[in-house]
């Protein structure tokens, strides 16, 4: 019986397309392509599809069978429709007085619901709400796209669950996405009441000194005359014949000044536990800015990484994939081996040369805080009579914020003006010699990917700019473990897949300040198993498991067979030993290391904990290894909230 | 007289502004990054010709936006809306891609140049098919915008 009313209504939409009645066999199509989806294949949707676009008549976008009958064509034919799809899409809301898809709530009873529902869940989103100029901001998009999840769930409730799955996935996306930008902003940080409280500290016998000095006027004036009394005698002795030169007494009081200024700097500039240097260590140097880096490089398949002797290991994606003579694999294996040695020494030139501390006169390092005599008499101008340790050190620190800024600038300067462009040249030089290799070999494929590349290595570059800047507002909204494990992984662009966990038994908010400083650990350990698994792609598991004590994350990776050695052991039980080691600070800003003194560093110092629980070892017999840190409740937990 | 080049490559962006200051000194050219950046700037800045790039991301990408999803087929989009809304502004194609769209739907650029031509007469002036590595696309391009400003702009 059914068969039969299909073909009644197949020779109807044929007849009416005949007798160029293109709507009324829109409207019949989609009445029973939506009743009944089996009949898809079957349906001339195409055909009448066609017929409609053919007319060409924008009035006909008001009508909503004509927009689901473009929808349906174009998940046939693809790109024929897609384009008279989504004018479709915007025409139906203009033409009936609507601006976005959320204003069709309250009128639905407007529209055929099926029809609506067809609409609303397969039209209205995101990929098609992007080409509407009633959207400024891919962020209105997609919040565009929860609000009509929302309606769905009203006008579907059968679907509910499908629709609450994508709200809810949204939502995640939009907290990851305006929580990864806080912690980008936050990357240039340095604990300024720490390194306040320190030096207050270390300064008070040193400052009573310079106080006294002061009160003494043994001050510049006092030097001045003492120089001129000297010189005086020492012309005077000269005239009579003797040679009896008198030297000047150092001026202690310019000594003490400028050995106080120098400790705050050395707090606030080198300190592993508060200072700038420790920070550019665990936040940029120390994995993130590599993995950023090379993201879209490794996107493309262009860039590999080293093999255990040092060398780049093949590139198995265009090597094999080119049609080519084993001469010309040759010769593109060499190419992009050599791209991968230029690019990555780049990277390295960036992380060991640009983002350091400047020590000496080497050049190395683009933050650099050396102290003249014109600035150290620019704070003593400040000073108030009589002087106060707390004013000195508050001129010292805003002295060095400034110092900071030019810093920052030079480096934002350097990331833009010469890393991206040498970033640039180096895929246009590898564009050239790829095509040079045209004659002998299609390589299309791969020019293609070089040339996509090379747009997103320079928005890399750009976003990377971006990061130099001082930590502007402090997050301070809650949020849940698994926000900053999403953060982490999408920062950190590890190639490789990480199952992700959570407890379901009870979700805990955490305070939003220590948002950055929880990415941190998990970045810290993600970069530990791509420099230490030893594989390319290991497999990674990352829970989070909360209680009322505290949130532990554990980390289990693969690693290469035969990687639990002896030496491997010992090594592990040194850093264990060291960590313990009050001296442990050292460490941190040491690069390539395992990053354990890092992430004790965050827990004893960022988080206060007295004694952190940090453990890490081979699993046994099992070729993984194991990592889990413990965040008591109280450094961590904003409120519980029982799921 | 107005150029506006729309292009979210910043390095090909450049040589193109750089190409027009030298041999196209009459333009004041401005410039947009996106699909919707490129659509909204000829809708408010009325440009007398627009030089566009294809495979685009949705918005301008800023530290605030990542620009949405990169659409393969932008430009072509872009012509579409200029045609729906009866915007006859002679359009340049600028791309460094000659194939657009994802593996088993790939387009040829002289398929899509083809395409282009029989849709958007008014409109589409050609395309011009830019090297980072090459001079050529600047020959092309020339000649491309000597014709339009031939036609009566």
């Amino acid at each position: 019986m059914r068969y039969y009313s299909f073909e009644g209504v197949r020779l109807q939409i044929r007849s009416l397309l005949e007798l160029n009645k293109e709507l009324d066999a829109a409207k019949a199509l989609v009445r029973l392509l939506l009743s009944d989806q089996r009949f898809r294949p079957v349906l001339p949707t195409i055909a009448v599809a066609d017929a409609v676009a053919r007319r060409n008549d924008p009035a006909d976008n008001a009508v909503l069978c004509v927009v689901v009958l473009l929808d349906l064509a174009a998940k046939m034919a693809g790109d024929v429709f897609e384009g008279h799809r989504n004018i479709a899409y915007e025409d139906f809301l203009l033409l009936n007085g609507h601006r976005r898809p959320s204003d069709l709530e309250g009128h639905e009873s407007e529209y055929k619901h099926d029809e609506l529902v067809y609409y609303l869940r397969n039209v209205c989103i995101e990929r098609i709400m992007e080409t509407s100029v009633e959207f400024d901001t891919s962020l209105e998009v997609a919040e565009e796209r929860a609000a009509v999840c929302r309606l769905l769930v009203k006008l579907d409730p059968a679907n509910g669950e499908i629709y609450d799955a994508e709200h809810k996935e949204i939502l995640r996306k939009l907290i990851v996405r305006k929580r990864s930008r806080e912690v980008e902003q936050s990357k240039i940080y340095v604990d300024v009441e720490s390194v306040r409280a320190t030096a207050t500290e270390k300064l008070r016998e040193q400052f009573a000194r310079y106080a006294a000095l002061a009160a003494a006027k043994l001050d510049d004036v006092f030097f001045r005359h003492l120089r001129e009394a000297i010189d005086r005698l020492n012309a005077d002795l000269a005239a009579s014949g003797k040679n009896l030169a008198l030297s000047l007494p150092r001026n202690e009081i310019d000594d003490l000044f400028l050995a106080m200024i120098t400790l705050v700097r050395d707090e606030f500039v080198s300190s592993s536990e508060h200072g700038l240097d420790g920070y550019l260590s665990t936040r940029i140097r120390h994995g993130t800015l590599s993995g950023q880096l090379r993201a879209p490089l490794e996107d493309a398949k262009l860039i590999t990484t080293r093999d255990s002797s040092g060398n780049y290991k093949t590139n198995e994606r265009w090597i094999s994939a080119e049609d080519g003579s084993s001469e010309v694999q040759r010769q593109l294996g060499q190419l992009l081996s050599s791209f991968s040695k230029s690019y990555d020494a780049l990277v390295g030139e960036i992380k060991s040369d640009w983002v350091q501390i400047r020590r000496d006169a080497s050049g190395i390092g683009m933050f650099a805080f050396a102290i003249s005599r014109e600035q150290m008499g620019r704070i003593r101008r400040q000073m108030p009579v009589p002087p106060s340790l707390d004013v000195f050190v508050d001129v010292v620190l805003q002295f060095l914020h400034q110092e900071l800024e030019s810093s920052l600038a030079n480096m934002r300067a350097a990331i833009c003006d010469q890393g991206k462009v040498r970033a640039t040249q180096m895929l246009n030089e590898l564009e050239a010699n790829v095509t040079a290799l045209v004659a002998l070999a299609d390589t299309n494929a791969l020019i293609t990917a070089i040339r996509g590349a090379r747009t997103e290595v320079q928005r890399t570059f750009d976003r990377v700019e971006q990061w130099f800047n001082v930590s502007r507002s402090a997050a301070t909204e809650p949020f849940l473990p698994e926000d900053a494990i999403n953060i982490a992984t999408n920062m950190t662009h590890v190639p490789f897949d990480v199952q992700i966990d959570v407890s379901p038994e009870r979700q805990v908010l955490c305070r939003g300040e220590r948002l950055s400083l929880m990415v941190d650990i998990l970045i810290n350990l993600l970069e530990n198993v791509r420099k230490h698994a030893g594989l390319d792609s290991p497999g990674v598991n990352l829970s989070v498991k909360s209680d009322a004590e505290a949130i532990v994350f554990t980390i289990v990776n693969d690693v290469a067979p035969g990687a639990l050695t002896s030496e491997a052991a010992l090594r592990l039980t040194k850093i264990r030993d060291a960590l313990a080691d009050p001296r442990h600070a050292s460490n941190v800003a040491k690069e390539g290391g395992s990053g354990f003194h890092k992430i004790w560093k965050i827990l004893s110092h960022d988080f206060h904990i007295r004694a952190p629980q940090l453990y890490f070892g081979f699993v046994p017999a099992a070729d993984r290894f194991e990592v889990k840190v413990t965040l008591p409740s109280e450094s961590i937990i904003y409120e519980g909230v029982s799921s | 007289m107005k150029a506006l080049v729309v292009e979210d490559d910043e390095n090909k962006r450049r040589q193109i502004v750089e190409f027009l200051a030298t041999e196209f000194p009459q333009f004041n050219t401005i410039i947009a990054q996106s699909y919707q950046g490129g659509l909204k700037a000829i809708v408010s800045e009325k440009p007398d010709v627009v030089l566009l790039d294809m495979s685009m991301p949705s918005f301008d990408i800023s530290a605030d936006d990542d620009g949405g999803g990169k659409q393969a087929f932008a430009g072509r989009e872009i012509l579409r809306q200029l045609f729906r809304r009866g915007l006859f502004v002679p359009v340049v194609v600028v791309t460094q891609f000659d194939q657009f769209g994802d593996p088993g739907s790939v387009v040829t650029l002289g398929e899509l140049d083809g395409r282009l031509r029989i849709a958007y007469p008014q409109i589409y002036a050609g395309a011009v098919f830019y090297s980072a590595g090459s001079d050529s696309w600047k020959v092309d391009l020339e000649n491309r915008l000597l014709t339009v400003l031939k036609k009566g702009m």
